[in-house]
């Protein structure tokens, strides 16, 4: 019997080698589906927003400006490639977003309009998709960071060349501050 | 999301063996007993004297045969059982599906599928029980289908982010295969229910015929054991998970006290009808039965309950939170959904009705009163038809309940003022006047004679009697017209408003 032993050693370790080997390739493809299902939920954004174009047209004529920025914004963001252009074009689009609402409250009829505030719960739910979207490729992220840097694993990950992900982060600085609320 | 996906299959095998192997061992050891039993009886029998009793054990040739017959049994009852279990769970209790028209379904549509693309994109299916109570629960069944749905009442009276903290703790469940198995078990022995219930009836039909009785006897107390066998197994295994789902609902939202503070206002005000008769209550975030006992800690208590002690869950989750018991109790829930007119203003209104608005379609139906076409209004979700010229409205009697649970309202001086009179006539009086039933209306869909009826909670609205305070204003001295053949209501002009301030007053 004790002849077979390292037969037994060796099928094992071949086994926990293949199957650890999968584990991580399936980490990693993890982790791009979950940067994706990000571009998902952007993409949703950019198709809401002509719609919110065309709701708030009729009303508010004198604003001109305001509509014009968010529609340059959307062009430049749906045109963005490279993931630095996207991240900065998203963001752009965000504050905008932002004035044209802060516009949008002067205009009472507009606020109880029923399109309006159908659109408005949509954005609303499609801002939250984008941040637990994002939530999620971070997690992922975790997964995957952690499964390779453990120990049995770490040497598998050498030969397999699998390198380490970068999660989502803030990159302005000033987001971080609490915001001071004023009247 | 924590669990991978093989991770999770491998859960599902388990799951399955471990219900079925329990399914064929509780077969079998009843075919085991039954067939010693009478076959040391039966030469007794046959002869007729006692002293021929003979027990013997069994030969393995006898057990192989019992064990392939327990087996067969229990594949059968397993597929017999897992046939459209959603289904026959669904309507058990009362869930509908969803209406997109209605914003506050909407909201809830919306809540689950941001909570699933925190989990990587997983479908769900969304449905509501049309209750004034809060509770919320989630199914799930072998082919892959997850069911999550909540109450009306949860929805009118929690907002945006605990909706999203209890969905995520439904969606816990259901990713930690919690919902599978509560499923899968609560279905197995529901049959036994099933069989107890018809049982109970047929037996009291034939009394005539006395060893029909004895076998009815022996079924019956072998189908209770089997059903309080499975409450314990239930019980057994969900405490510990309610834990881990609420642990997991806040790294799903990141949000610990929106979701005490959901646990704290269900509890106040959980859904107890209908419910109590099945053993279904494992599915629930907070469960419908054993008020009393939830709220005691201790052996007994947590020996018989389903769910863990609700102060203990809350406190765990406000300690991750950072705050402390008061001043949660003392938080208020504010306003859900953005109300779209502002406050009541009588003349303001009066100006207004004479105006043809843009923004409401004309409604199909034409007022029965002023026999113009009505106008098609959004009203706290419903769509519902107002005549712009005497504003009565016309609506779906089972949209009432949404209606006055949900409070978007700000109500006048004038609206209180009748409103508590009417509240002081309803008490006064112990028997009501009589209605006046010589100019009833026509039903604008179709066209038959309306019935004056006095309001009353229980039959217009569907909030049950037995249990709330709302039985001292039951029925209430204000009168609606009914369509008794196509279900609709027409309320005259502020009744509708004036239904909402009393039952708000009630809360």
């Amino acid at each position: 019997m004790l002849i077979y032993l390292p037969f037994i050693l060796l099928g094992s370790f071949i086994m926990w080698f293949i199957l650890t080997y999968n584990r991580l390739i399936m980490l990693r493809q993890r982790v791009k589906n979950a940067w994706s299902q990000i571009d998902v939920q952007l993409k949703r954004r950019h198709d809401l927003i002509p719609n919110l174009i065309e709701a708030v047209k009729g009303y508010m004529s004198y604003e001109k400006q305001t509509l014009e920025n968010v529609i340059k914004a959307r062009t430049q963001a749906t045109q963005a490639t490279t993931v630095k252009d996207k991240a900065g074009a998203e963001n752009l689009l965000t504050s905008t977003l932002r004035s044209l609402f802060a516009v949008v409250e002067n205009y009472p009829d507009l606020k109880a309009n029923q399109n309006m505030l159908k659109l408005q719960e949509e954005l609303t739910t499609t801002e939250n998709r984008i941040s637990f979207a994002r939530q999620y490729f971070n997690d992922e992220v975790m997964f995957y960071n952690t499964a390779i840097k453990s120990i049995p694993n770490n040497l598998i990950a050498n030969i397999g060349n699998f390198k380490e992900e970068v999660s989502f982060e803030i990159e302005d600085p000033s987001h971080r501050e609490v915001p001071q609320v004023k009247f | 999301m924590p669990y991978l996906f093989f991770e999770v299959e491998r859960q599902k095998n388990s799951i399955i063996w471990f219900l079925f192997s329990l399914l064929v061992t509780l077969y079998f050891l009843c075919a085991f007993t039954i067939w010693f039993i009478v076959k040391g009886i039966w030469p007794a029998i046959l002869e007729d004297n006692l002293s021929k009793i003979n027990f013997q054990p069994l030969i393995t040739k006898e057990i192989l045969a019992i064990l392939i017959f327990s087996f067969c049994i229990a594949l059968i009852h397993w597929i017999f059982s897992q046939h459209q279990v959603i289904e026959k769970i669904l309507s058990a209790i009362n869930a509908e599906p969803l209406n997109p028209a209605d914003k506050y379904h909407q909201l809830l549509k919306n809540t689950i599928e941001e909570a699933s693309v925190a989990c990587g994109g997983i479908y769900f299916e969304s449905y509501v029980i049309p209750s004034a109570n809060l509770n919320a629960f989630s199914i799930a069944d072998f082919s892959g289908r997850k069911v999550v749905g909540v109450t009306e009442g949860l929805l009118a009276k929690l907002n945006r982010g605990e909706i999203q903290a209890v969905v995520g703790h439904e969606i816990a469940h259901i990713l930690n295969g919690d919902s599978l198995f509560m499923t899968v078990s609560s279905s197995l022995f529901e049959l036994y229910s099933a069989i107890l219930k018809n049982l109970s009836e047929s037996s009291r039909r034939s009394r005539d015929t006395g060893s029909f009785d004895l076998l009815v006897y022996v079924v019956f107390i072998l189908v209770f054991v089997f059903e309080r066998l499975s409450y314990f197994i239930n019980i057994s295994i969900s405490r510990e998970r309610e834990y881990r789902a609420d642990a997991v609902s806040v790294r799903v939202t990141r949000d610990p006290l929106s979701l005490a503070h959901s646990l704290y206002l269900i509890s106040k005000n959980r859904m107890t009808e209908k419910i109590k008769s099945t053993n279904l209550s494992s599915i629930f975030i907070i469960s419908p039965r054993y008020k009393n006992l939830e709220e005691q800690e201790g052996f007994l208590a947590d020996l018989l309950s389903t769910h863990p002690p609700i102060k203990k869950r809350i406190e765990i989750l406000l300690a991750m939170a950072g705050i402390d018991l008061k001043t949660l109790e003392n938080m208020d829930s504010g306003v859900k959904i953005k109300p779209n007119k502002p406050a009541n203003n009588e003349i303001n209104e009066f100006k207004q009705s004479f105006r043809p608005s843009e923004q409401s379609p004309s409604s199909k139906f034409s007022c029965p009163i002023c026999f113009q076409y009505m106008e098609e209004l959004d009203y706290e979700g419903n769509i519902v038809g107002r005549c712009a010229f005497c504003r009565g409205l016309f609506l779906k009697r089972i949209d009432l309940l949404r209606v006055i649970i949900r409070n978007e309202e700000s109500f006048s001086k004038e609206l209180i003022k009748n409103a508590e009179s009417i509240i002081q006539n309803t008490k006064n009086y112990t028997a009501f006047p009589l209605i006046n039933k010589s100019n009833l209306i026509e039903c604008p869909q179709c066209h038959k004679k309306m019935q004056k009826m006095y309001f009353s909670w229980s039959l217009d609205v569907g909030i049950p009697e037995g249990e709330n305070i709302l039985k001292e204003i039951e029925p209430l001295y204000l009168v609606i017209d009914k369509c008794t053949w196509c279900d609709f209501v027409w309320l005259d002009r502020n009744k509708l408003e004036v239904i909402q301030y009393i039952y708000e007053r009630y809360q």
